[in-house]
């Protein structure tokens, strides 16, 4: 064999960026529902209405169930838990998927002092293999939050009522939300294509649009709306974090701003420290790959999940040495030392799906729909 | 550096569901989609374009070959991008990129990106997935002689690309 050939061989063999499967399958996921809904459009369009119809404007008390639609099909359905929100004010709020209901379904419960309130029961349709709800992402004070899956939810007393939001038109399985100090930013797709923006002030449903900013495109170079947006942060001055969610490259620009306006930040790199040392060694990571959490130093603990990028900061963005990495394909939640944290023996379920923190308590939902605990930074971890 | 052959048939591994298959195979999939298109990015959307298609059908597909089903869809939609984009701006100085800087040969991505989709498509068949002449021709849809005057046509222009006097001229 030639030096060259050896050489291109060498080259195509060579590691490629440990990115998320999990994040792919999400991708895949919601292409695929669009590939289908496409195909299905005209002859669905009508039904849609009647049951958007029929559904809009109903509240869910705690207890009480509601049956949203329905379809012939016979999907396994995954059981379990499916994402967890922590608020400063000390509860806990996770989504349970098609366990102790009419499957396909899922259950919103409250923790308030160690034990659990079953709030709520949401009812999916068969046609798809997803569930009703599947997200919640609740404000620090524990009374507003939202809920989404196959539609749109809102609370604004702690859980015990939900009312459908009606004022996004929801289009399922690509609603992203989250919730900061003072409002609420939400990513919509609609059905001609593409994300939308909203937001609305904490405590009530008054969710308006804001324009989308411009970016530049990756491959022609001219300024464009993104079709779609991936929403990164919500940051502490109320401003959202967004980055061009129509690829995958993370060379593309962060975005921030709101209604007033947008501007480019740059791209943080970091370098890897010991952490990824037995992963990545001699690692300079750049913009949202996988998932960080800040290990403090000086706490000997974790102290923060984030997604995607963090921080946005530009002066704490080179060097950083205590970052600990979520669960790019294959692990896991890594101790500065390349360990597995051994607290959550997560054995072969160590993939991260869903997670929240607030103050000193984090929570995690593994792949396996499981949910772990911690409430001292993460330095000692315990299953729900 | 961890290398991997020939794709192992999913059923032998146990990952007949999507999901594990996806877990399972994930970066060798990545790693043909950038062999396939140059960029890792490109081909990272490509890997998820061809999962989109794939996933519809996966109760059918996924006793066979499913790996083998999900590349060739790969191969076909990147020679049918191309084929929608032949203005495509080749150059050696690609827009802003980045990222997870590990070690890379640039000097044989710069020159295989220089190639034409279908060179760089059977370069990758050959070098990278370890297929025969036939069955990269069938992945293809051409015939064994396109596949050898293809790749030896890829071979020889790395060859300059790379400043290298080869004596060899075998190719496989």
């Amino acid at each position: 064999m030639s030096t060259v050939e050896s050489r291109v061989r060498e080259a195509l063999y060579e590691d490629v960026d440990r990115r998320s499967a999990d994040d792919i399958l999400d991708g895949v996921r919601r292409g695929a529902r669009r590939r289908r809904r496409r195909g299905r459009a005209a002859a669905g369009a009508m039904v849609t209405a009647v049951v958007v119809t029929a559904a809009a404007g109903t509240t869910i008390h705690r207890g009480s169930g509601l049956d949203f639609a329905g379809s012939p099909e016979a999907p396994a359905y995954e059981v379990g838990a499916t994402d967890v929100s922590v608020t400063a004010s000390g509860q806990l709020f996770k989504v349970v998927s098609n366990e102790g209901c009419q499957q396909p379904c899922s259950t919103i419960w409250r923790q308030d002092d160690g034990s659990w309130t079953r709030l709520a029961e949401f009812h999916g349709t068969s046609a798809d293999a997803s569930v009703a709800i599947v997200h919640v992402e609740m404000a620090p004070d524990g009374r507003d939050g939202w809920a989404w899956g196959n539609a749109f939810w809102s609370t604004h007393d702690g859980g015990d009522t939900w009312t459908k939001v009606t004022a996004i038109p929801y289009y399922p399985y690509g609603l992203d939300v989250q919730v900061g100090a003072t409002e609420a930013w939400a990513t919509a797709p609609r059905p001609t294509g593409g994300d939308d923006l909203w937001h609305t002030p904490i405590g009530t449903d008054d969710w308006t649009q804001v324009e989308a900013p411009r970016v530049l495109d990756f491959k022609t170079q001219t300024m464009m709306v993104s079709r779609r947006w991936t929403m990164l942060d919500v940051l502490a001055d109320g401003r959202v974090a967004l980055q061009d969610g129509t690829t995958r490259s993370i060379g593309m620009p962060v975005m921030v701003g709101g209604e007033y306006g947008w501007q480019k930040e740059p791209v943080p790199c970091r370098k890897t420290g010991p952490l990824l040392a037995g992963q990545l060694p001699n690692t300079t990571i750049c913009g949202p790959v996988g998932r960080t959490l800040n290990w403090g130093t000086e706490t000997d603990a974790y102290s923060q999940f984030q997604v995607g990028l963090h921080p946005l900061s530009p002066t704490d963005s080179v060097g950083e040495p205590d970052m600990l990495y979520v669960s790019a394909d294959q692990a896991s939640i890594s101790t500065p030392s390349g360990a597995v944290a051994s607290d959550l023996r997560l054995g072969a379920d160590h993939s991260v799906v869903g997670w929240s923190e607030a103050g000193e308590r984090v929570a995690i939902v593994t792949g396996g729909h499981r949910v772990f605990l911690s409430d001292d930074n993460g330095r000692h971890w315990h299953q729900d | 550096m961890t290398k991997v052959s020939t794709p192992v048939p999913a059923q032998d591994r146990g990952v007949r569901d999507f999901d594990g298959f996806v877990h399972a195979r994930l970066s060798e999939l990545v790693r043909f989609g950038r062999a396939l298109t140059g960029d890792e990015h490109r081909g990272a959307d490509l890997v998820q374009d061809a999962l989109e298609r794939a996933l519809p059908r996966w109760g059918q597909i996924s006793s066979r070959d499913p790996e083998g089903y999900v590349r060739r869809i790969m191969v076909n939609r990147n020679i049918s991008v191309w084929r929608s984009q032949r203005r495509e701006h080749l150059t050696d100085h690609p827009p802003e990129r980045p990222r997870v800087e590990v070690q890379h040969d640039e000097e044989v991505w710069a020159a295989l990106r220089l190639l034409p989709p279908r060179q760089r498509t059977v370069v990758a068949l050959r070098y990278l997935a370890d297929q025969s002449e036939a069955q990269t021709a069938d992945l293809m849809g051409c015939s064994v002689g396109t596949v050898k005057s293809q790749s030896s046509a890829a071979m020889r222009r790395l060859r300059e690309l790379l400043h290298e006097t080869e004596e060899s001229e075998d190719e496989r």
